[in-house]
């Protein structure tokens, strides 16, 4: 079973794509996908930005590998 | 959930052994080593066939930029007679650019009609700026596609999807590690400190303005007044990206922190050349005011690039905002971050925000393009060292360097366009007079700080560029 972290929580949005199309405006004179947002993640439920590796009480599964590149 | 419940729910893991670092990963995922791999790649071929004396990349370099046309008989004489050399260029770039997107997660089926339209719009751009008359119109090719890619995303509405490829980022940040091969490493060796110097003092001024205008004048979040103080001070968007995982940032606040960057961005794009053209200032003067007042690379090589030109030394301006803006300012991106991680988790009520800050997130925030940069002026400076300044002007500058420098000028057209098209003012969040009040006061003392550094205390410096 996956640790309670955010990287393994449903809620949590990473891929830059994603992060670009959630927030309008990102890419005009930045990028998600850069390195200075590394392990930089938005958790949609509490609309807040979080390090991949931190957790919270309202931690749900993902499945598989949600929101992670492989 | 409500906020206070949101607040009481984050905790942090203290794990460090997560799957999510793969560091390694990085090397095909991110844009700073695209950059990285793209620029140098570019650059090696380069020495390769100019040791070889093969003409073939300083043909692919073709642009229209530096006709000085004066009528369209020419402009088409000029197209129909390379009409091969601009195919072939066109395929390069497409393969170069759409391989590289597609990896990073990118639809080539977006990504490819966008990039034809970049690519046409491109080629009219440096179309009209090399029109015999353009200078005398203030026609320069950075402030005209800036101006045209507006008119065009907010007037007739290109579809979002097209955004996959106006990358506008991975375009600078390609453009300038390219310019790290015409930066000799000594110019940044003896005028890097100075640089690093003024945007140090500029971007804590900056910042702390910023920062208590926010929270002690205005009351507003910590973290938004954090988010917004590095937006203003550091490195734009990218750099309110950067800290939003160390202070736990609300979606919000970097909302805020896009359209109060962007706005200010633009205006100071437009704005700036023509103020420095205004006081007569020296491009390298004014390049280093460009870069402690701008917040983006994309928009401080806009507006540094435009003021070059209209001077006639773009040289001067781009060298001048390179050190001051690239050196001095964005390798501290990661250092910012860990700085606010620590005041978040030690100054601000740690089970209300903050995630353990490591010295490593320095290296992990660091942004990687900037050791192309290095690479790039290392690599060249060691090449050409061995040439006389005879020869160096004969062969190795129209051979080599002039080439590479028409595909970073390409990477420029490509940004300065995508900036224009992908900012479409309808989706810009509002934002309150407290935050715009904050940010602007800190403008207003960057911009001033930063003029009275550079013509002032450091000019003799700027200057001698």
């Amino acid at each position: 079973m996956s640790q309670a972290l955010c990287q393994n929580c449903r809620q949590l949005i990473r891929q830059p794509r994603q992060l670009e199309q959630t927030i309008p405006g990102l890419n005009i004179l930045s990028s998600a996908y850069g390195s200075v947002c590394h392990n930089t993640g938005l958790c949609n439920r509490h609309e807040m930005f979080t390090a991949l590796t931190s957790s919270c009480a309202d931690f749900e599964p993902a499945d598989g590998n949600h929101g992670f590149k492989t | 959930m409500t906020t206070s419940t949101t607040k009481d729910a984050w905790n942090e893991s203290g794990d460090t052994t997560p799957r999510a670092t793969r560091g390694w990963q990085e090397i095909y995922l991110k844009e700073d080593w695209w950059a990285i791999w793209i620029g140098i790649g570019l650059m090696a071929v380069a020495i390769i066939l100019f040791n070889k004396g093969n003409p073939l990349l300083k043909s692919l370099a073709i642009n229209p930029g530096g006709l000085k046309w004066t009528s369209g008989e020419q402009l088409i004489n000029h197209f129909s007679q390379n009409a091969q050399l601009y195919g072939l260029q066109f395929v390069s770039w497409l393969i170069i650019f759409g391989v590289s997107c597609r990896i990073m997660g990118n639809k080539l089926s977006q990504f490819i009609p966008g990039f034809i339209f970049l690519y046409i719009m491109s080629i009219i751009m440096f179309s009209v700026a090399g029109w015999a008359n353009a200078a005398k119109f203030n026609l320069e090719a950075p402030l005209v596609a800036l101006v045209v890619g507006l008119v065009l995303a907010n007037t007739i509405r290109l579809p979002a999807w097209m955004d996959s490829a106006f990358r506008v980022e991975y375009f600078i940040k390609i453009g300038i590690v390219l310019l790290g091969a015409t930066f000799p490493i000594t110019l940044v060796v003896t005028a890097g400190p100075v640089a690093i110097m003024q945007a140090t003092i500029i971007s804590v001024t900056t910042c702390l303005v910023i920062y208590f205008a926010a929270t002690r004048l205005f009351g507003l979040d910590n973290r938004l007044a954090a988010v917004i103080g590095v937006g203003g001070s550091v490195c734009g968007v990218s750099a309110s990206m950067a800290i939003a995982a160390s202070v736990n940032a609300k979606k919000d606040h970097l909302y805020t922190s896009v359209t109060l960057v962007v706005g200010w961005a633009l205006v100071m794009i437009l704005v700036l050349p023509f103020i420095s053209k205004a006081l007569g200032l020296h491009p390298g003067v004014a390049g280093a005011w460009v870069g402690t007042s701008e917040f983006a690379d994309a928009a401080g090589f806009a507006a540094a690039s435009a003021y070059g030109k209209m001077a006639g030394n773009e040289d001067a301006a781009i060298k001048a905002f390179t050190l001051m803006k690239v050196i001095g300012r964005d390798l501290w991106i990661g250092i910012w971050s860990i700085v606010w991680a620590l005041i978040a988790t030690m100054a601000w009520e740690k089970k209300e925000t903050g995630t353990k800050p490591g010295a490593k997130e320095i290296w992990l925030r660091f942004p990687k393009f900037v050791i192309g940069f290095f690479v790039a002026s290392i690599l060249m400076t060691l090449v050409t060292s061995g040439y006389s300044t005879a020869d160096f002007n004969k062969t190795v500058k129209p051979d080599l360097i002039m080439p590479l420098v028409s595909l970073r000028t390409w990477a420029f057209i490509f940004c300065f366009l995508s900036i224009g098209l992908t900012t479409r003012f309808r989706e810009l969040k509002p934002v309150g007079w407290k935050p715009f009040t904050a940010f602007t006061l800190g403008v207003a003392v960057n911009v001033v700080l930063g003029y009275f550094l550079s013509v002032h205390v450091f000019a003799d410096h700027w200057s001698a560029l």
